[in-house]
């Protein structure tokens, strides 16, 4: 008995020396940090720049990985709500299904504040800090035109068929090329954002149809993936790809010519303003925007000399 | 005792049904469903194009001014003067003024404005530009932001129906109003592309 209560002492010791650990320390409170998925480095960055951030205004951070599972992600905030947590900067897995969460946290009074992908119910989160995907495809889009031309076959790999950001990227990129009857797209098909997925639905696509042009990918990790399958093909250079994130690796393709051009998000400005609202928030600032784009910026071979890092290096 | 079973059953039946056929949910979250349902971002869109476009040309700044203000102190005028959206975007102007001797090669009106070239597209309008400087769309009013990209599609489309005449005149000149954009970090434009909200042509 006095055994299995030294046990159950030291056991307890431990927990919350790891929690600390964990935490970081800080001095006003718990803020836990939920994104989607940690398998991207995209948003590794925006994860760990945000937990950053919280510690830098005074806060214990603790990052969660969604792992792309809505069910991983109501669990996160099952264990979040009943943990004394201050609020939440929040990377969604799904605009619909990710409200309940939201809306479970803000009526136990934590706020939430979404960080790049969108939720579709305002009221459900204190601020949504959003990249302005459409306008970024549509700078995509018009530079598309004009390095493919106005006659061409082209196909499209979209992201998550339930993340509004894959349909806002997909439209913009569409107001623009829809209005050139040359251009064809053959084929649309998406693949989650991942990159294997995608390099197995470009393989697809070629054997399907010899004669495309160019590839407009959702974003960087499936144009890095249509890459390399175009690669494998033998194809390198008669198909031009377009990636949307600006990741590390999509930058250095279009420094190096694998890739046409990409669009910079700002994951750390992004999870900076995140962090900063939430603090703002918690110090009794309660009338914010709900929603606040943050520009894109199209990164091609004549202006990438400029970005880095996840970000403009000047 | 089967009476009894019977009668239990049926009370456990009539329960279920009132129970499933009323749904209860907060009167707040019942209103902004409401509003939701009812707001249709097209017809606010017509509404402003109906009854705020003319009001743009008394707000517009001469391309000369305009260009004047850049020269001098580009951040100090922009936020004067612009409208922006959210974090790192252009500043967005409504200006106007008249092209002398414009010429047009299918896609672009273009002439000289007041010491600068500008350039009128007629053939295809993108983005977001005409919603953003006009100052009518506060993005918060939306239910998401794919219905605020909607009104800029429904803007565009407006405008190459409503502004852009289907025979561009050749000759004459044109008075204009529409929206520009400036990156007040960048050097000044050598042209300045508008988007037009209103063009009347004279011989």
């Amino acid at each position: 008995m006095k055994l299995k209560s030294v046990f159950i002492s030291v056991l307890c010791v431990l927990t919350a020396l790891t929690g600390c650990r964990q935490d970081g320390g800080g001095s006003k409170g718990r803020v836990a940090v939920v994104i989607s998925t940690l398998n991207n480095p995209w948003f590794v960055v925006l994860g760990e720049s945000a937990a950053q951030y919280a510690r830098e205004l005074g806060y214990e951070a603790v990052l969660f990985d969604s792992q792309n599972n809505p069910s991983k992600e109501a669990e996160h905030f099952d264990n979040i709500l009943s943990s004394g947590y201050k609020a939440i900067l929040f990377n969604p897995t799904d605009a619909d299904g990710s409200t309940v969460n939201a809306k479970a946290a803000m009526a136990k009074g934590v706020p939430v504040f979404c960080m790049d992908r969108e939720i579709n119910e305002p009221g459900a989160a204190v601020t949504q800090i959003l990249s302005d995907n459409y306008s970024g495809c549509i700078a995509l889009g018009e530079y598309f035109v004009e390095t493919v031309g106005r006659e061409a076959n082209y196909v499209e790999i979209l992201g998550l068929v339930g993340d509004n950001n894959t349909w806002a990227r997909s439209r913009g990129f569409h107001s623009v090329v829809d209005c050139f009857e040359g251009l064809h797209m053959l084929a649309q098909q998406n693949a989650d954002f991942d990159q294997n997925k995608a390099m197995e639905v470009m393989e697809t696509m070629m054997q399907a149809n010899p004669d495309i042009q160019a590839v407009f990918c959702g974003n960087d990790a499936m144009a890095m993936g249509a890459s390399q399958a175009i690669l494998a093909a033998g194809k390198s250079g008669r198909i031009k790809v377009f990636g949307f994130d600006g990741s590390d690796d999509a930058v250095g393709a279009v420094r190096d010519g694998r890739l046409a051009a990409t669009a910079m998000q700002f994951p750390k400005t992004m999870a900076r303003t995140a962090a900063q609202f939430a603090d703002r928030y918690l110090s009794g600032e309660h009338d914010l925007p709900r929603k606040i784009p943050v520009a894109v910026e199209l990164v091609n071979p004549e202006n990438v000399s400029h970005f880095g890092n996840f970000g403009r290096r000047d | 005792m089967k009476k009894a079973l019977k009668i239990a059953l049926g009370a456990a039946a009539a329960v279920c049904a009132v129970v499933f056929a009323v749904r209860i949910e907060p009167l707040e979250e019942h209103l902004a469903a409401e509003m939701a349902a009812k707001f249709k971002p097209e017809e606010v869109a017509d509404w402003h194009w109906e009854h705020d476009r003319a009001r743009l040309q008394d707000e517009a700044l001469g391309i000369g001014e305009l260009l004047s203000g850049l020269k001098a102190d580009p951040q100090a005028f922009c936020d004067a003067h612009a409208r922006v959206l959210g974090i790192g975007s252009g500043s967005f102007f409504v200006v106007k003024g008249t092209l002398e001797g414009f010429t047009s090669d299918g896609e672009y009106l273009s002439g000289d404005c007041e010491g600068s070239l500008v350039r009128i597209p007629v053939k295809y309008i993108f983005g977001n530009l005409a919603r953003d400087a006009s100052g009518w769309f506060n993005l918060d009013d939306f239910q998401n932001t794919m219905a605020f990209n909607e009104i800029s599609s429904y803007l565009n489309s407006r405008i190459l129906s409503d502004v852009i005449p289907s025979e561009i005149p050749q000759g004459g000149s044109c008075d204009f109003c529409g929206a520009v954009e400036v990156k007040p970090a960048e050097a000044i434009p050598a042209s300045f592309r508008v988007i037009p909200y209103l063009l009347e042509f004279h011989d």
